[in-house]
């Protein structure tokens, strides 16, 4: 594949390299917000599996805006400056404004951390782009995708204010009645979001889950027993959430090609903000420039627990030459 | 509803017997291994997928997938096997990992292993259970349930976390939790398996890091599953395997060797030490899912082009290798020796001179005649008499670099020759001609043709170009035979040689960098790879009987192989679809009652054309395939020019990414006395052309000026969907209409005459990706009307106006789907389905007004969102229903009624479907009164009757 050919098939991952976004799910949010300012007042946000940050890019550079705008409004003191936590099990390069938790969001510890970072108080907001690899096979996708949802939920419902905000990544699919239905029971407002930055082809959308309420005889503990004891709740039966689309004609669509030089201005290519931390395949990859694993007679074996890859690469290097 | 027929992933694969039992969708089909006959199929699951299938001693099966379960009981008799559904389905509110019936017959406790890593006795009757779960709390892909009853059972569990958990299940216990006994770090990715071994104590794993591993149990005790034992015995790595280059699926035990398979279509066959055996690409390039074995150490594969696959595991090192002769001689050959075998002795028979020159290549053209290639393109044919020779004819090789004929044969009157620079030449022997009547200039790419064969009367050649290429002759027997170019198929390897027919299936033999293939044509199946160092030498292969025979030269020795075939592959027990997701499918009219043809297109670039036969079991019968696509095929739009009782034909214009638009031509020839089948030689097709908007891209890309690299700006635009009509000013031409996601509509007018393409207009719509043309609909939800204006010079779009606009706002965002219907003379019904989960209906007239310009009132509408709750993909307008169906898996039928200017519908049923990612769906055909058999498309595709 061509360098440019990226940039080609996708107005917004050219966009994002070009305003240094680390991913082009930050235009996501951003329409997201601009349709249902759910940023509006917010001064403590949680930003869940945010790696690689540009969810929690778009959260520091709104809420600073916001903020200083109140500021020179009111010139009030009593004004809180926003802080913002972002919690991935990987290690994120570091974003200024953000607080980082490297955790576990099944873990009821990193609930603790948060709450206490937030000065025992809870979150204004809550926010979740997580999404597994995908394998191909839809149904486990989808059933993944909504586990890591529930996950989210679960420590939301520990860590968010009443009243307060819930946003997610959704895969709109088989079944995502069954997940409207049991977000219905803790927010009065369940919709389904789509921005025109994610693709008319892709099954991705956010619920935009807004006041918060836990239901009185709900104790938040009874689910810590399994996740999967979530699944027992069902809610209002076959709820559809209403569909809300985010962005206007005046912004590009994720679908339409556009040419480089796009709106008069001269195309320059970016390199990508920030390049994947760790994937899985990094040994495997690494392992092409020695020997090409596509073909037939091609293997790497290592013995033992202790044998590396380059152990591998350097004893084959010695092979070769002698 | 019924659903007929159905291709998708196979997931499930298990062999008993002489059976195999194979899940698709949520069906099991079993197949007689021995017959590779279909002896049952039965809807098991439904809704819901199979993932697995396991035994239960020779009696029962437990079938599960996703949420549900279901036990079927079994029973074999001498060559007859009945099943049976004990229960009804089992639905749960977890995904199912992992299912174990562990104790007696008697004791019907299912052991089941769940996604957030706890596990349930199952009492079968009564259906109460006692759960555990593990203390570590996670997600798991993968996990395996071992132990001799489920009172004293492990664990293994593979995390998303990338570890393995090994704990035990806890019966009655008052503890909340289960301790981790064992946690095997090393993985770098998810966990897709985990296996435990009890023969040799291993454990298997595999993995998103692309690797299997090995881990090595030392304890001498393990047999007794006690809990003491297992906490104190130790696990250590003792393997890591990568071969894969993609994500590691599965990986089971056969005997002494670990077979593992992968998303990159693979089998890699492994020693217990780690060591490649060797690897098969099995399945087109779609993911393998699933492996078995049955007891008669056949290997069975199942994956996501829907096929089933079976792979003797025999002949590891099976190749007899000898040395013939060596030739030691460095003479150039400047003449042409005759050597006749008579009683097992050769004699040579003779010596002549053609020209003074040297030869530069002899053809076998016929059993007594040659074709001889000297310098400047002389070329000769020669008839070899009982004493001497005879020059038939002469003819001359067009001017090249390297100009000399690589391959020839003849047919009837035509000779054909192709040369070093990749032409075909075809010379009339009739009139002694001395030039080419015809020539197709570097048809096989710069490096030469390899081969001509003639196969059931056409003409096929190969070359260094990766390709078959098909040819037809045409008035063959007339005053001026000439051959006319089908179409080409792309092959497996670099270098295509030859091709020859044996015993039903034809084998393309051909070399890819060092070794040499053969190719299964009619199995799209690598038979054979020899290392024979690569295709600059001698060689010959002849197949007999059961055997091949390879010869060739390497090192100036002379080399045999001989290969027995059968051992070599078997058929597959089910055919290969499509590999990737499928965007379109159309139905190609025929005049015939047994059969329709579907034509169909997707992101794995190719075309396939298969035909249903309504009245047999399986339904859908794939007939042949066609490259030529460099992207994914997104719409097909087919226009009949023809169309009787014998024959019809049609021409298919099919369009995708990187703004192609490819242009084929089908004959069907439906006058063949067997009615039941349609096979290849009953289609033909013909590649008529390829049109690039931005031309070929070869250094399109990157231009370089000086020091500096200068970016194409071009937009890559694709073809969302198309739309032909006739030219009503001319016969001769058709009107081709081109959604694009650039925002354009594109018109081009063809010519069926002339063979050419021309792109006529270009409309700049919007800056919005359009995603459908016949009126146009695009991703912000409007819809236009257009006005096309076509004299012999004037080619004119208008908009139409509806209502006093320009566009009419019907979804909040993209347009996924429609379907229109003239209900009179000038009101019509629309139906749109859209990415906001609505269903819409709409009336609307055409009014001409006096000054002729049309525009258009919409008298009434009606829409509904509580259908679907995802993009509704196909829609497909009856009589008074409206069929309507959605990325969320779900087919909804509605009836609609239209009075007094007034529409409305009703909610009437729905149905869940079995294959994921929905892309659309058709209406096949009427079959009987108040039944339609549609087909739903998207992974795989379903045939439902409703």
């Amino acid at each position: 594949m061509g360098k440019t050919s990226k940039d080609k098939r996708d107005i917004y991952y050219r966009k994002a390299k070009e305003e240094g976004w680390r991913a082009r799910s930050a235009f996501k949010l951003l329409q997201i917000d601009d349709k249902f300012n759910i940023l509006h007042g917010v001064t403590k946000a949680v930003d869940l599996c945010a790696a690689p940050g540009s969810w929690s890019q778009v959260l520091t550079r709104r809420l600073n805006e916001n903020y200083e705008k109140l500021k020179e409004a009111k010139s009030d003191c009593t004004l809180i400056a926003p802080k913002i936590i972002a919690v991935d099990l990987q290690a994120m390069a570091p974003i200024e404004g953000v607080i980082q938790i490297q955790g576990d969001i099944t873990n009821i510890n990193t609930a603790e951390q948060i709450i206490a970072y937030f000065d025992n108080e809870q979150a204004d907001l809550v926010v979740c782009d997580g999404a597994p690899d995908v394998t191909g096979l839809h149904d486990m996708d989808i059933y993944i995708q909504s586990q890591l949802l529930l996950s989210a939920l679960r420590i939301t419902l520990r860590i968010l204010k009443p009243k307060g905000t819930f946003v997610a990544k959704i895969f709109r699919a088989k079944d995502v009645t069954l997940l409207y239905s049991q977000l219905k029971i803790f927010f009065t407002s369940v919709i389904c979001a789509k921005p025109l930055s994610s693709r008319n082809s892709s099954f991705e959308a956010f619920v935009v889950c807004r006041d918060f309420n836990l239901p009185e005889d709900f104790n938040p503990d009874s689910l810590d027993t399994s996740i999967s004891e979530f699944s027992k709740l069902k809610g209002v039966n076959g709820y559809i959430a209403p569909f809300v689309i985010c962005g206007d004609l005046s912004q590009p669509d994720s679908d339409t090609s556009y040419p480089l030089d796009f709106e008069g201005q001269k195309f320059e290519y970016c390199k990508p903000t920030q390049s994947p931390i760790n994937p899985a395949y990094e040994e495997a990859i690494s392992l092409l420039s020695v020997i090409n694993l596509g073909k037939d007679s091609a293997s790497c074996t290592l013995q033992g627990s202790s044998m590396t890859i380059d152990d591998f690469k350097s004893q084959y290097k010695t092979k070769k030459r002698s | 509803m019924i659903s007929l027929d159905m291709n998708t992933d196979v997931l499930a694969i298990k062999c008993i017997k002489n059976y195999v039992f194979i899940g698709i969708g949520c069906t099991i089909y079993v197949l007689n291994n021995i017959r590779c006959k279909l002896e049952i199929k039965i809807n098991v699951l439904h809704p819901d997928n199979i993932y697995d299938i396991i035994n239960k001693s020779d009696d029962k099966l437990i079938v599960y997938g996703k949420k549900s379960l279901c036990i079927l009981s079994i029973s074999f008799r001498d060559d007859f096997i009945r099943i049976e559904q004990i229960d009804e389905i089992i639905r749960f509110d977890d995904w199912i990992i992992n299912v174990k019936w562990l104790g007696a017959l008697s004791d019907p406790t299912l052991t089941i292993l769940f996604a957030n890593n706890n596990v349930y006795n199952f009492e079968l009757f009564s259906k109460q259970y006692f759960n555990t779960h593990c203390k570590e709390r996670c997600l798991l892909y993968s996990g395996t349930i071992f132990g001799q009853s489920c009172k004293n059972t492990l664990i293994f569990s593979g995390t998303v976390f990338q570890e393995i958990l090994i704990w035990r299940v806890m019966h009655n216990s008052n503890m909340k939790f289960s301790e981790v006994l064992h946690r095997l770090i090393g993985h770098k990715g998810v966990i897709f398996s985990v296996l435990y071994n009890p023969l040799n104590n291993l454990i298997c794993s595999t993995s998103d890091d692309r690797t299997v591993r090995l881990w090595k149990i030392s304890s001498t005790l393990i047999n007794d599953l006690n809990n003491a034992v297992w906490k104190n015995i130790e696990i250590t790595l003792q393997t890591t395997m990568y071969g894969h280059i993609a994500r590691v699926w599965k990986a089971i035990f056969l005997k002494n060797i670990i077979a593992s398979i992968g998303e990159d279509s693979r089998i890699c066959f492994w020693t217990l030490l780690g060591v490649l055996l060797y690897k098969i690409e099995a399945h087109h390039g779609a993911p393998i899912w699933c492996i078995d074995i049955s007891e008669d150490n056949i290997v069975f594969t199942g994956g996501g082009d829907g096929s089933v696959n079976s792979w003797p595991l025999k002949n590891i090192n099976p190749l007899q290798n000898h040395v013939l002769l060596e030739i030691n001689n460095h003479m150039l050959p400047k003449h042409i020796h005759i050597i006749n075998r008579i009683k097992n002795k050769w004699y040579h028979i003779g010596k002549y001179k053609i020209e003074d020159s040297k030869i530069f290549s002899i053809k076998w053209l016929n059993i007594d005649t040659i074709l001889v290639c000297v310098a400047e393109g002389h070329l000769y044919i020669i008839q070899f008499l009982k004493f001497s020779i005879k020059i038939l004819s002469e003819h001359v090789l067009p001017t090249s670099r390297q100009r000399w004929v690589t391959s020839a044969c003849v047919y009837n009157n035509l000779l054909v020759c192709g040369d070093r620079i990749g032409s075909i030449y075809v010379y009339n022997l009739q009139n002694n001609e001395k030039y080419p009547v015809q020539s197709f200039r570097k048809i096989h790419g710069q490096f030469g043709v390899q081969s001509c064969i003639i196969m059931n009367c056409n003409l096929i050649t190969t070359g260094r170009d990766r390709t078959l290429k098909f040819y037809k002759f045409c008035d063959i027997s007339g005053h001026n035979p000439t051959i006319e170019f089908l179409h080409a198929k792309t092959m497996p390897m670099d270098w295509v040689s030859k091709l020859i027919k044996h015993k039903n299936y034809y084998y393309v033999l051909g070399f890819k960098e060092k070794e040499f293939i053969i190719y299964n044509l009619s199995l799209k199946r690598i038979v054979s790879k020899i290392l024979c160092g690569g295709g600059h030498r001698s060689w010959d292969c002849v197949m007999y009987n059961k055997l091949t025979n390879f010869a060739y030269i390497q090192k100036k020795q002379v080399y045999i192989v001989t290969i027995s075939l059968d051992t070599l592959y078997n058929p597959p027990l089910l055919n290969a679809f499509h590999t990737k997701q499928i965007n379109c499918i159309k139905i190609l009219h025929i005049l015939s009652k047994h059969h329709y043809i579907l034509i169909s297109g997707g992101e794995d670039c190719t075309l396939f054309i298969s035909s249903i036969i309504p009245k047999s079991q399986s339904r859908v019968k794939f007939i042949d395939f066609f490259n030529g696509h460099l992207s994914s095929i997104k719409c097909i739009s087919i226009f009949t020019v023809l169309i009787d009782k014998n024959i019809s034909k049609h021409l298919i214009f099919s369009g995708g990414g990187r703004a192609q638009l490819k242009l084929w031509e089908i004959t069907i020839k439906t006058n063949t006395a067997n009615n039941n089948t349609l096979s290849n030689e009953n289609i033909s097709c013909k590649d008529l052309l390829s049109y690039m908007l931005h031309g070929l891209d070869k250094k399109r890309n990157k231009i370089w000026v000086g020091n500096e690299l200068i970016y194409n700006t071009d937009t890559e635009t694709r073809y969302m969907d198309i739309s032909t009509i006739n030219n009503p000013q001319n016969m001769d031409n058709i009107l081709v209409f081109i959604a694009c996601s650039d925002g354009c509509l594109r018109s081009f007018s063809y010519s069926i005459q002339t063979n050419q393409i021309k792109l006529i207009n270009t409309l700049m719509n919007k800056n919005r990706c359009i995603l459908k043309v016949h009126i146009t609909m695009a991703t912000d939800g409007l819809l236009n009307i257009w006005n096309v204006i076509s004299t012999n010079d004037i080619f004119e779009i208008k908009n139409v106006t509806i209502d006093g606009k320009h566009d009419l706002s019907l979804h909040q965002s993209g347009i996924n789907s429609f379907d229109i219907k003239i209900l009179n003379n000038y009101e019509y019904i629309l139906a749109t389905g859209g990415d906001d989960n609505l269903l819409n209906l709409l009336i609307f007239k055409i009014i001409f007004q006096h000054n002729e310009v049309l525009s258009i009132h919409v008298v009434s509408s009606w829409g509904t969102i509580s259908i679907h709750s995802a993009q509704i993909t196909g829609i497909i307008l009856l009589h008074n229903r409206i069929i309507s169906v959605g990325r969320d898996q779900k087919l909804a039928v509605h009836k609609y009624s239209y009075n007094n200017s007034k529409i409305c519908a009703m909610f009437l049923k729905e149905i869940n479907l079995c294959i994921s990612d929905v892309q659309g769906i058709i209406l096949c055909v009427n079959q009987k009164p108040n039944t339609h058999l549609f087909c739903v498309y998207g992974k795989g595709f379903q045939l439902l009757e409703v």
